[in-house]
């Protein structure tokens, strides 16, 4: 078995054959790290001696002219395979969102390393509109409940003042989450991604465009956020496990260390969640009187 | 610094598009917000520490901005103010490219000019706060 590692993630051990499949699709690079029983270090896959050479084209089925015709499909070096998601034309919508939300949560360094740096917004976006807004309702319902259930005290300071919610706020939020779910959801990651980008810029890791961040936070975010459906801890659970997804898919998705998605994450965790969120700031500066 | 105007290439991400998209969504979602008089969580950072955080002062500069007391709007946040006018100058710009299907302003930077930038970016922030946490620690 060969240990597959990119930008400080071990994307897992994998065989000869299955590292050969990869490397063919697009899935693993010539400068993915590997290791394997008996070697001293960590080895560029372009350095072992069977992935050096590429095994030799396959001949054409006689009697077939398909991959002579021009626009037929051909795997272009260092293509990425893409997440189910993106192949839901094939599996089937709930399975796609299902799988991919398995494997980013539960893997995300081969997420990442699988999905694709360029193509159309479109479906990034509609995942992270599925997920997220499912996330929001929950979210809005457990609020309702808790706020009836202990309602915040009048005056309250210190971290009690930090839930100033009413139960009549709480059930208004949720209608405002229910209709305008989509657009809050859109608008938070498109925010979100721009300031974490800026942050890996000012890392200087910032290697690809600002799409490709956008595309991480759109799949860590819209799978995250289904952690809301557990009562009470899923809001942090949630949270935590979406930075920790972002980390790991900045550093894979932009080629950058490990330390400088780290960095940028933790300054973008600083900048929104630990000082005035940026649209609540905007939300209430405009109501206050 | 290399700019160029051109027409977007195939694939390539609109940037305008995006940028006007979002922030016209963030408009809808604060006037909803507004309308509903939803109580605002405050400064975590300030409620742990009882020192102001990075962006605290955002929420009087945006008010004086709104009621056009750009003075007044400056010296709450400086930072957050001047991001404010940049992004509302860009707005601008990308909503003429985008109803004049005119070409984009599209620029790169030379190596020594973005670690330049980056080491400036990082001063000016930390300048920000420290005039935060002159003016309302």
């Amino acid at each position: 078995m060969i240990h597959i590692g990119r930008a400080g993630v071990n994307l897992g051990s994998f065989s000869e054959f299955e590292v050969r499949q990869g490397l063919a699709t697009g899935r693993f690079l010539l400068t993915d790290l590997g290791w394997k029983e008996g070697m001293e270090n960590w080895t560029p896959l372009s350095h072992f001696e069977e992935f050096a050479t590429p095994p030799p084209p396959m001949p054409p089925l006689p009697g077939s002219e398909l991959a002579e015709l021009p626009g037929a499909p051909a795997a272009e070096a260092g293509e990425r395979v893409g997440l189910p998601w993106d192949h839901r034309g094939q599996i089937g919508f709930f399975a796609a969102f299902a799988e991919t939300v398995w494997l980013v949560l539960f893997n995300p360094g081969e997420a990442f390393a699988r999905m694709r740096t360029s193509g159309g917004l479109a479906d990034p976006l509609l995942y992270n509109l599925v997920g997220g807004w499912f996330g929001a309702i929950c979210a809005g319902i457990y609020l309702v409940i808790m706020t009836r259930l202990q309602p915040p005290p009048a005056g309250a300071t210190g971290m009690r003042a930090l839930f100033p919610f009413t139960p009549e706020a709480a059930m208004q939020e949720l209608k405002i989450f229910i209709f305008m779910g989509p657009v809050i959801v859109t608008v938070t990651t498109m925010i979100f991604a721009g300031i974490a980008h800026l942050f890996l810029m000012l890392a200087g890791g910032a290697n690809k465009s600002f799409m490709v961040t956008l595309r991480v936070f759109c799949f860590s975010y819209g799978s995250a956020q289904l952690l809301q459906i557990i009562p009470f801890c899923g809001n942090l659970m949630g949270g935590i496990w979406m930075l920790v997804c972002c980390m790991i898919g900045l550093a894979v998705a932009h080629g950058t260390s490990m330390g400088r998605s780290v960095a940028a994450v933790a300054l973008f965790f600083f900048a929104c969640f630990l000082c005035c969120a940026g649209l609540l700031v905007l939300a209430t500066g405009a109501a206050y009187k | 610094m290399n700019t160029t105007l051109r027409h977007l290439a195939p694939e390539e991400s609109d940037l305008e598009t995006l940028t006007l998209g979002t922030s016209a969504g963030a408009l809808a979602y604060v006037g909803v917000w507004t309308a509903s008089r939803l109580p605002m969580p405050p400064c975590a950072f300030h409620a742990i520490t009882g020192c102001p955080c990075p962006t605290c002062g955002a929420m009087r500069c945006i008010i004086a901005l709104l009621h056009g007391r750009i003075g007044q709007a400056l010296g709450w946040n400086p930072l957050v103010f001047t991001g404010l006018i940049l992004l509302a100058i860009f707005n601008l710009y990308a909503a003429a490219v985008l109803m004049g299907r005119l070409p984009r302003l599209r620029f790169s930077l030379t190596g020594w000019e973005g670690r330049f930038l980056r080491v400036a970016s990082i001063i000016l922030v930390a300048a920000n706060w420290a005039y935060e946490i002159h003016r309302l620690g």
